[in-house]
């Protein structure tokens, strides 16, 4: 159906936004999350509105208020809105109530990670505390030769039979291996769910089938990741590009309304042992073999970060993509100031536009700075 | 303690686990159907012991039990006897053990239910669909008007009589995840009933189930857990692949799932229908047509619930880690 059959036909009905397809107003361009096909589409923040009006009023009624000019864009707005099937037209609208806000996981820490360099961690106390708080998923990101294929072979076994579910590594690249070698490896270790290997000889892909054919090969294969590009400490995280933003779904995009989509329920332990919110904030909370991690998750002042919402963040409260953007509250556009936007963000919710955040005045230099502080030397491989 | 009986490949099990784990320090044991284990059971003084590989209980230590999956856990108690050159007798002593494990079983439901609060249904497996059909319509639910023939004219007449039918097991549909042989899925749907479905069918075939076609505005799922509802309205009328059946899902533009508030009336007739089946957990499908009537298609007590719970936020495994452990003392 187009609008123009539906102003024709149905101006007594009512226009329904389908309830999984939730409209977030930003300052320039507004957005509607669509939860089931995690999908997000933009439109100019002028048509906000109309959402409000359908809800309260019958499609007759809307028309009736509008001029002539703003018709064409009343038209074209629910061409738009039909196209995306984001909305059907109803006589009664109440036996769809709103899906819930409220949000919460069966877990006290959901995601960790792990951060190695130069020297090696208590992986075994680590993998026994993150089970005990019900840690779901853990990645491990490798700097040097120390932490390659054979320890995440070795780290993939301690996560058997505990809560964590799967198992990401970053590692560098080492060209004495064969492809086999890592195929080898992550078959043997349901719990590898992602590897990617930077520093490598070429971007390219290799597929782990399992030894699964057909339709069933598909839902099962993995890919390898392998990337020429090195990654050599936790600043090269934290970027936020439309690439970046998270398929929508319930569970993240309530989540998102009340806590740090990064932070929240996580843990980390840096290269140099110490218990983080992540590897790259400031404030440590002690190294992880003389501290316990549920005494480090129970106190107020680790917990505080994840609570940082987008809402609450400068220029992110105006952003359309806040309840879709993990956010980043280590690396900030204005260090000292604590609600600053991400240093990293390339999006502008004043002129809905997108930019290299490297192109942005001051930004190199604020990144300097970063790099300046690093809590610990570099230990080059 | 809390005893779980499910399969090993059941997310929803893990999910409510995890619920479990994170709202109380109860004890957890997980049996799966599908995993060979070493058990030792001994029934003594009206009491069950149990040890399963490592984990050995009383069912006087349980306090709520979950029938997630399955028919009966403790698979391998009666080895398989073969009389060597007698495959009469080798039949027959298969039959007499399967009979010893089943009377075994239906004692071991029985105490259970005696000692502790159960959710989930014995019988392991969907109630008849036919008869389940039979009781919604005695209670006042509304059902597509439904067929049995093994007659190629029966559904031949079906067919020339225009109204759209469809057609579907009797039971549970095929559903087999062969992980060992060919690696392949294999799954029945719900088909429309077309002049192709008789092409090569002889006179007198197997029973076939056949049911009037509903033009549904939309579909209901409906978990309940005892007299708590939780429902979604699936939206997959637009899309051709899902028009007949909803699982023939489309990757690409996935069918809209929202939640749903069900008119009391419907709640109380659902509600009664799980009583007189003696269900205590389980979910209903049902359509509702462009005139807004409702119909009901099935229950299935062991569905999966985790897509409608993510989706709709219905909070369904933390409802059911609740129930569960609320009779730990």
């Amino acid at each position: 159906m187009d609008a123009k059959t539906l102003l024709r036909d149905c101006l007594d009905k009512y226009v329904f936004l389908y309830s999984d397809c939730v409209p977030v107003e930003g300052y320039a361009a507004s957005a509607i999350y669509d939860l089931t096909r995690r999908l997000i589409s933009t439109f100019p923040s002028a048509y906000f509105p109309f959402f409000e009006l359908f809800r309260a009023r019958r499609l007759r009624d809307i028309v009736a208020e509008l001029g002539p000019e703003e018709r064409d864009d009343f038209v074209a707005f629910l061409d738009f809105l039909l196209e995306h099937e984001y909305v059907a037209v109803v006589d009664d609208a109440a036996s769809f109530p709103a899906i819930s806000g409220e949000w919460d996981a069966p877990c006290t820490i959901h995601n960790a990670i792990l951060d190695v360099r130069g020297q090696h961690h208590d992986y075994l106390k680590i993998v026994e505390e993150l089970g005990a708080l019900g840690c779901q998923h853990l990645q491990v990101r490798s700097y040097s030769k120390i932490f390659g294929i054979c320890e995440l072979a070795e780290l993939a076994r301690l996560c058997r039979g505990s809560s964590i579910q799967t198992l990401e590594a970053v590692l560098p690249y080492d060209p004495s291996l064969r492809d086999d070698d890592y195929v080898a490896v992550v078959s043997a270790h349901r719990v590898i769910a992602g590897l990617v290997l930077h520093s490598a000889d070429a971007e390219r892909r290799i597929a782990v089938d399992y030894g699964a054919r057909e339709s069933v090969a598909k839902l099962l294969t993995m890919e390898i990741q392998l990337t020429t590009r090195p990654i050599e400490s936790h600043l090269d995280c934290g970027h936020l590009s439309q690439r970046q933003l998270l398929p929508p779904s319930t569970p993240s995009f309530n989540e998102l309304h009340h806590f740090n989509g990064c932070l929240n329920r996580k843990l980390s332990i840096d290269e140099g042992g110490q218990v983080r919110n992540c590897p790259a904030m400031r404030g440590s909370f002690g190294d992880h073999r003389s501290v316990s991690l549920a005494d480090v998750v129970a106190r107020e002042d680790f917990r505080r970060v994840w609570r940082a919402k987008n809402d609450e963040i400068q220029g992110c409260r105006d952003c359309p993509y806040r309840y879709a953007c993990t956010g980043c509250r280590a690396l900030l556009e204005e260090p000292d100031v604590q609600d600053s936007k991400p240093l990293k963000c390339g999006y502008d919710p004043y002129t809905d536009a997108w930019a290299d955040w490297r192109t942005r005045a001051n930004a190199t230099a604020t990144m300097a700075r970063y790099q300046a502080r690093l809590h610990l030397p570099i230990v080059r491989s | 303690m809390i005893l779980i009986f499910s399969s090993s490949g059941d997310p929803s099990t893990l999910d409510v686990m995890r619920w479990i784990h994170h709202l109380s320090g109860a004890r957890v044991v997980r049996i799966n159907a599908d995993e060979e284990y070493r058990v030792e059971l001994t029934f003594a003084d009206d009491d069950f012991h149990v040890r399963v590989n490592d984990d050995a209980f009383r069912l006087a230590d349980v306090s709520s039990a979950w029938l997630r999956k399955g028919g009966f856990w403790f698979k391998g108690l009666f080895p398989a006897v073969t009389a060597a050159g007698r495959p009469a007798l080798t039949r027959h002593l298969g039959q007499m053990l399967e009979r010893e494990n089943r009377a075994l079983r239906d004692h071991f439901h029985y105490v259970l239910r005696k000692r502790c609060a159960v959710l989930g249904s014995a019988h392991g497996s969907t109630p008849n669909k036919l008869v389940v059909l039979e009781r919604a319509r005695e209670l006042g639910l509304r059902t597509p008007p439904f067929s049995v023939s093994n007659l190629r004219s029966h559904a031949q007449s079906l067919l020339a009589s225009g109204d759209g039918y469809v057609t579907k097991a009797m039971s549970d549909g095929l559903y087999l995840f062969d992980a060992t042989d060919s690696k392949t899925g294999y799954y029945t749907y719900t088909e429309a009933l077309g002049p192709q479905s008789l092409e090569g069918a002889a006179e007198r075939g197997a029973p076939s189930f056949f049911q009037r076609y509903v033009e549904k505005a939309f579909e209901l799922r409906i978990f309940f857990l005892d007299d708590q509802f939780r429902a979604g309205a699936i939206f997959s009328q637009n899309d051709e692949k899902t028009r007949v059946d909803y699982r023939k899902y489309n990757d690409e533009r996935p069918n809209r799932v929202i939640p749903f508030r069900l008119p009391q009336e419907i709640e109380h007739k659902l509600s009664l229908l799980a009583r007189a089946l003696d269900l205590n957990t389980g979910s209903f499908d049902m359509i509702v047509d462009a005139q807004g009537e409702y119909y009901l298609l099935e229950v299935n007590p062991v569905g999966q619930f985790g897509p409608l719970s993510e989706k709709c936020n219905l909070g369904i495994e933390r409802m059911i880690a609740e129930r569960l452990v609320a009779h730990e003392h």
